[in-house]
């Protein structure tokens, strides 16, 4: 005998799982990233392979982008660059901060194919420039 | 250690997801929240849609009214405009659907316009523009596609992409609502014509009606039409009486049938209905019968047939309704319908018909469904669960609806064209098969006047065309229970028994007898 709830558990799990590939998106992206970005460094200078300063404002401007349309994504894209650029200058990497908002604001409106090659440029970029903290 | 927390809860909460809808559900609606948000996503940039695409304008407020109380709001009309080429046009809309969920959960909801007589889908004035209960949007598109070809009438039938508010809703169906216009339409008369609706009582108060047997009470269809119904009511009322169980003859009902309905349009329809494999027309629903101006007899428009909604038990002769069940055990009749079949199996099938028609369609909308992130659909047999599907969903229910429909052609010819026929020649001729066929027994004639042979101990008159005579000895229905048969039984068919028949001959059997499949006029082996 099928229950009220579960009428409505489709629909909630459905949406979880919308939710839960977008962050394992953004988490497989930032570990690749990660892991490109440390590999410049010794050992005992690497930081995370997916730093939480990084995925918690990159998967905040996902779930706020799915929850808007036509112009206001702009918007949000926009303020939440701006406020990434600014959250840079105290946090770690700083580097990857605006890079990582970008290919989360795609990934936000869905264009999934633009935000893996950003982030195949990314890589690649990190493999090949020598850096230093 | 953040990702892994992260990832363990994720998993949990999945175990436990699984745990509360089952795990087939669950993974159904997963994979299609998974894909949705991945696959469709890889579309860069789609190309011009090479689809109408029907752009809407309604009152924000309004609308968001009739969407709060779906789908009990589906009888409350709004005004709207429709852009076309830059012209707009003042129409009515309302969302319509009660039944089918995919009509009005999830994003992509079905709706009606009616428009004035001058409009961009002219001469039809009242449009259903649905959204398509299949995963590969096209298969009721495709299913009035065959029937039309079969000769059937169809409701006009597009595919188109629609904007409503700025907003892209989609890839839907749009197709024609019958009623008295429908000759009209046709430019067939200049007036309105009777139209019969059988489908589930409207929906007045806020409570599902319950389907009543159309067969059963001429009351039970809904007059479609402005025309004068007095003469449609009468033969209505005569024909639901020619349907009821009682111990007239068959072939007494046949004669009065075919004074009341237009035999060949119904049998076209009865092929039809075998070729789509559908038992989505039934006793209660999706049937239309117009009344032909120029004979004053019914006949049928196909209706949301659904192609490959597979009927129970494969069977060659299904009873979708009343009128079926009568209608296949005219032996006549049933070898005509068998014949229409076997007509559309060669072109639809054989030569490809259908697969090239596909493959235009499929051309025509890709671009529209690279562009369409809004597909909705029933992702698992709960009614509730429409939800958001994929790409990957449309590219795989496409392969399935190539395959299915081969696969069921290719069984239903090869049960057709089976000939395989046991003849024993003495002063009789003894014929035994297990194929389903009737068999057609053609034989050389010299003199003139009624040529007389037994069947069975019955004297069968043969037909005589120039120097041949022949007889067919159609083949015996049996229910699959073989308890007897009922014509408002839902979802029935008829199995055909084996054949062993004896055949005399005032002479013995002829030299030069020919014997023959009834359907496809091959020789039996």
């Amino acid at each position: 005998m099928r229950t009220e709830a579960d009428r409505w558990l489709g629909a909630l799990f459905h949406g979880w799982v919308e939710v839960l590939t977008l962050l394992l998106m953004l988490s497989v992206v930032l570990a690749l990233i990660g892991w490109a970005w440390n590999r410049g460094f010794r050992p005992a200078d690497r930081g995370p392979l997916v730093p939480a300063t990084l995925l918690i404002p990159a998967f905040g401007l996902v779930l706020l982008l799915r929850q808007v349309e036509g112009d206001a994504s702009a918007w949000v894209i926009a303020g939440g660059l701006v406020v990434g650029g600014l959250l840079s200058r105290g946090l770690e990497p700083r580097s990857l901060i605006l890079p990582v908002l970008l290919i989360a604001a795609l990934l936000g409106t869905g264009l999934v194919l633009s935000a893996l090659l950003l982030a195949t440029v990314v890589v690649l970029v990190l493999l090949l420039s020598p850096r230093s903290r | 250690m953040v990702p892994v927390v992260l990832a363990g809860l994720a998993l949990v909460s999945l175990i436990v997801f699984a745990a509360l809808l089952g795990p087939q559900r669950a993974a159904h609606i997963a994979a299609a929240a998974v894909l949705s948000t991945t696959v469709d996503g890889l579309v860069l940039e789609p190309q011009p849609h090479r689809i109408p695409i029907l752009e809407l304008t309604v009152d924000q407020a309004r609308l968001d009214s009739l969407e709060a109380d779906l789908p009990w709001s589906g009888g409350r009309n709004i005004p709207a405009i429709l852009h076309h080429h830059g012209a707009e046009h003042k129409v009515r809309f309302r969302y319509r659907g009660v039944y089918a969920t995919s009509h009005f959960l999830g994003g992509k909801r079905s709706f009606r316009l009616s428009m004035k007589r001058s409009n961009p889908f002219a001469p039809y004035r009242k449009v259903n523009v649905i959204n398509p209960k299949a995963f590969n949007l096209v298969n009721d598109h495709m299913a009035a596609w065959l029937a039309g070809s079969m000769g059937v009438p169809v409701p006009w039938n597009e595919m188109v992409f629609v904007r409503l508010n700025n907003r892209d809703i989609g890839v839907m169906e749009l197709f024609e609502q019958v009623d008295g216009d429908f000759e009209m339409n046709r430019h067939l008369v200049s007036h309105e014509v009777p139209v019969y609706k059988g489908d589930y009582p409207p929906v007045t108060g806020r409570e599902l009606t319950k389907g009543r047997n159309l067969w059963q009470d001429a009351a039970h269809w809904e007059y479609a039409s402005d025309a004068d119904s007095s003469l449609a009511h009468q033969r209505l009322k005569a024909l639901v009486d020619a349907l009821r169980p009682d111990d007239r003859p068959l072939e007494a009902r046949r004669d009065t049938l075919a004074q009341l309905v237009d035999v060949e349009a119904f049998l076209r329809y009865q092929a039809a209905v075998l070729m789509l494999n559908t038992k989505h027309i039934d006793q209660y629903h999706n049937q239309w019968l117009v009344l032909d101006p120029r004979t004053d007899r019914f006949y049928p428009v196909l209706w949301d047939a659904l192609l490959l909604f597979a009927q129970p038990g494969d069977p060659l002769y299904y009873v979708h309704d009343a009128l079926a069940y009568w209608m296949l055990q005219v032996p006549e009749w049933r070898l005509q319908r068998d014949r229409y079949v076997w007509q559309a199996l060669q072109e639809v099938h054989l030569n490809g018909g259908f697969n090239a028609e596909l493959d235009r369609v499929l051309e025509r909308i890709r671009p529209s469904v690279l562009a369409d992130r809004n597909k909705f659909g029933n992702v698992t047999l709960e009614p509730e669960d429409v939800h958001r599907f994929s790409l990957a969903h449309v590219v795989s229910s496409i392969a399935g609806l190539r395959t299915g429909t081969q696969q069921w052609w290719e069984r239903t010819r090869k049960r057709l064209a089976a000939n395989d026929v046991e003849v024993v020649r003495g002063d009789s001729l003894q014929l035994r098969s297990n194929a389903e066929a009737p068999l057609r027994l053609s034989w050389p004639i010299n003199g003139e006047g009624p040529v007389i042979v037994r069947v069975d101990g019955r004297e069968v008159e043969a037909e005589v065309r120039g120097a041949e005579a022949s007889i067919v000895l159609h083949r015996t229905l049996v229910t699959p229970d073989g308890k007897p048969g009922h014509p408002y039984a839902d979802r029935r068919w008829f199995n055909v028994a084996p054949l062993n028949s004896w055949v005399r001959f005032p002479q013995g059997p002829p030299p030069g007898l020919r014997i023959t499949n009834a359907v496809t006029d091959e020789e039996v082996r």
